[in-house]
């Protein structure tokens, strides 16, 4: 029985240690892919404690994974991020937080380039949750294409399918409108 | 830094998407609260699955193990106190301190409690043991909810009666020390609400309401020590007259529980509200009437008539052990005989029921 598979175990028992050392390993993870996609310090921290609630809520029931925990983790993660897109209002996106993260020294470009930031973000909510989970997967957290199969539960063909017509999604949206 | 498996991808598209990657870091305070948050809410659930599961094999338990607990620690109880009067039995007694209501060992735990309560000197050493022994009852049911075992309601309804009658003795203490012991037994009553408040939650909707039973008689415990009603002798008639106000109310559904618990359960029950019914309130509470002490000339032949088959009669054996020996000493009266005597201690069967001692001669 390899670590993890173990750990999952320990973890459906609702050992404490067991999950601690889970909150431990994928927490900031989290933390970045919620942040990344939603731009708000506030929000992630809520889909962190969110995704971990979640979590327990399955292995409480007796279900929950059995194997790539990771990917689980981040399934919740991004079914959280979904539900939110269609709570939240257009044009909620804050800039506080990223202002402090670009350059202080040119107000102007921290400026711009938080629209920017703001505008791909926009283009990423447009996409369709499984195109957004595997454009995410990929070019953010660097995960394999068998990684993001696990994760999204489909073929690894379908993954490749779902990053193709994603970024051409993406490139028609925030690059086309440039070329006009 | 991006994944480079991005030989499809535009570079200005990668450009957009690279803004993304760096995030602000994490605040740590905000990572420790998660992380406790997360923990905390693991704990909940996993006494939520335990009392679960305890509450679902209660009535089983109470089925299957009771008729034949009930026999054994009666006979074990008496043997138990036979030996503690002749000086005997004590690594008995003491192994079975650690013993559970689920336990071959806990009558020997209850017997010896009862024993020292029945030679307690005074009201503040009684006060003292009835405190212990609410506590002794409380630990009980943590200890099997962590060992995922059933709470009996016996256990719960000991809790109970263990801290009216301490409230009760309070009113037997004078001076500084009253108030100093009213403190105690409403500081034990907060923290048992609270329990039971945190039990609630997790409990089956029978479960749950005994549970808001016993805390609903706690906290009129409480309000009237809150509102100042325990000056000298007014104490039993405010106790005796909230528990007829308790009657208007949550006292007639305890009363209807009674009637549709299991056959065990409902005997004690019985019992219990039988003795209310001598004393006249009629209310069904439950509670040992201050007035139902040991010495009351209403309950002697109800006493009496239940020492047949009755978890008392390791008590009544102990008492009448006491009594001779006693009266063997010239002092003609055991604890609890006349009336206007000071009470003595409510002791309690190994089902939660409030023992009568007779008050003849055995």
């Amino acid at each position: 029985m390899n670590t993890e598979t173990e750990l999952i175990q320990r973890a459906s028992r609702l050992e404490g240690q067991a999950l601690a050392e889970i909150y431990d390993a994928h927490s900031d993870a989290i933390y970045r892919y919620a942040m990344r996609l939603l731009g708000d310090v506030d929000v992630a921290e809520e889909c962190v404690s969110e995704t971990f609630t979640r979590f327990l809520t399955v292995l409480q029931k007796g279900k929950g994974p059995r194997e790539y925990l990771k990917a689980y983790l981040f399934r919740i993660a991004h079914n959280w991020v979904t539900d939110y897109y269609r709570r939240a209002a257009p044009e909620t996106q804050p800039i506080d937080d990223e202002i402090a993260l670009v350059s202080d020294d040119n107000p102007a470009q921290a400026a711009f380039q938080n629209m920017q930031m703001t505008r791909t973000r926009a283009a990423l909510e447009q996409l369709t949750p499984d195109q957004r989970e595997v454009i995410s997967l990929k070019f953010f957290e660097g995960w394999e294409n068998a990684e993001i199969a696990a994760s999204v539960n489909k073929p690894i063909g379908a993954v490749k399918s779902l990053q193709h017509r994603g970024l051409a999604a993406l490139k028609r949206i925030l690059l086309d409108e440039d070329d006009e | 830094m991006m994944n480079k498996d991005t030989n499809k991808i535009d570079p200005r598209l990668e450009n957009l998407l690279d803004e993304l990657h760096d995030v602000p870091a994490r605040d740590p305070k905000r990572v420790a609260q998660g992380r406790a948050r997360f923990l905390s809410q693991a704990v909940v659930i996993r006494e939520e699955a335990v009392s679960l599961s305890s509450i679902l094999r209660l009535r089983e338990w109470l089925d299957k193990n009771k008729p034949k607990e009930f026999k054994m620690t009666t006979l074990v109880s008496i043997i138990t106190i036979l030996g503690l009067l002749m000086g005997g039995t004590g690594g008995t007694v003491y192994a079975s301190q650690d013993s559970l209501p689920n336990d071959a060992l806990y009558g020997i735990k209850i017997a010896s409690e009862n024993f020292r309560l029945n030679i307690a000197g005074d009201a503040e050493a009684q006060l003292e043991l009835a405190l212990e022994f609410a506590q002794n009852r409380s630990d009980e049911i943590d200890a099997l909810l962590e060992e995922g075992e059933i709470i009996p309601e016996a256990t719960m309804t000991q809790l109970n009666n263990h801290l009216e009658y301490a409230l009760r003795l309070t009113g037997e203490i004078d001076g500084e020390a009253k108030i100093q012991a009213v403190n105690r037994v409403r500081n034990m009553m907060q923290i048992q609400v609270q329990h039971m408040t945190n039990l609630e939650e997790n409990a089956s909707e029978e479960a749950a309401q005994l549970l808001a039973q016993i805390r609903n008689r706690m906290e009129n415990q409480l309000r009237l020590i809150d509102d100042g009603s325990l000056a000298g002798e007014g104490l039993e008639q405010q106790l005796q007259q909230g528990g007829q106000d308790q009657g208007q109310g949550q006292d007639q559904d305890q009363g209807q529980q009674g009637q549709g618990q299991d056959q065990g359960q409902g005997d004690r029950d019985q019992g219990q509200q039988g003795q209310g019914q001598d004393q006249g309130s009629g209310d069904g509470s439950g509670q040992p009437d201050a007035d139902a002490a040991p010495g009351s000339d209403n309950e002697q032949g109800q006493s009496n008539s239940n020492q047949g088959d009755d978890p008392c009669a390791a008590y009544y054996e102990s008492l009448a052990q006491a009594q001779g020996q006693d009266q063997s000493q010239g002092q003609g009266q055991g604890k609890g005989q006349g009336q206007g005597e000071s009470q003595g201690p409510v002791v309690y069967g190994l089902n939660g029921e409030v023992c009568q001692p007779p008050t003849d001669s055995p």
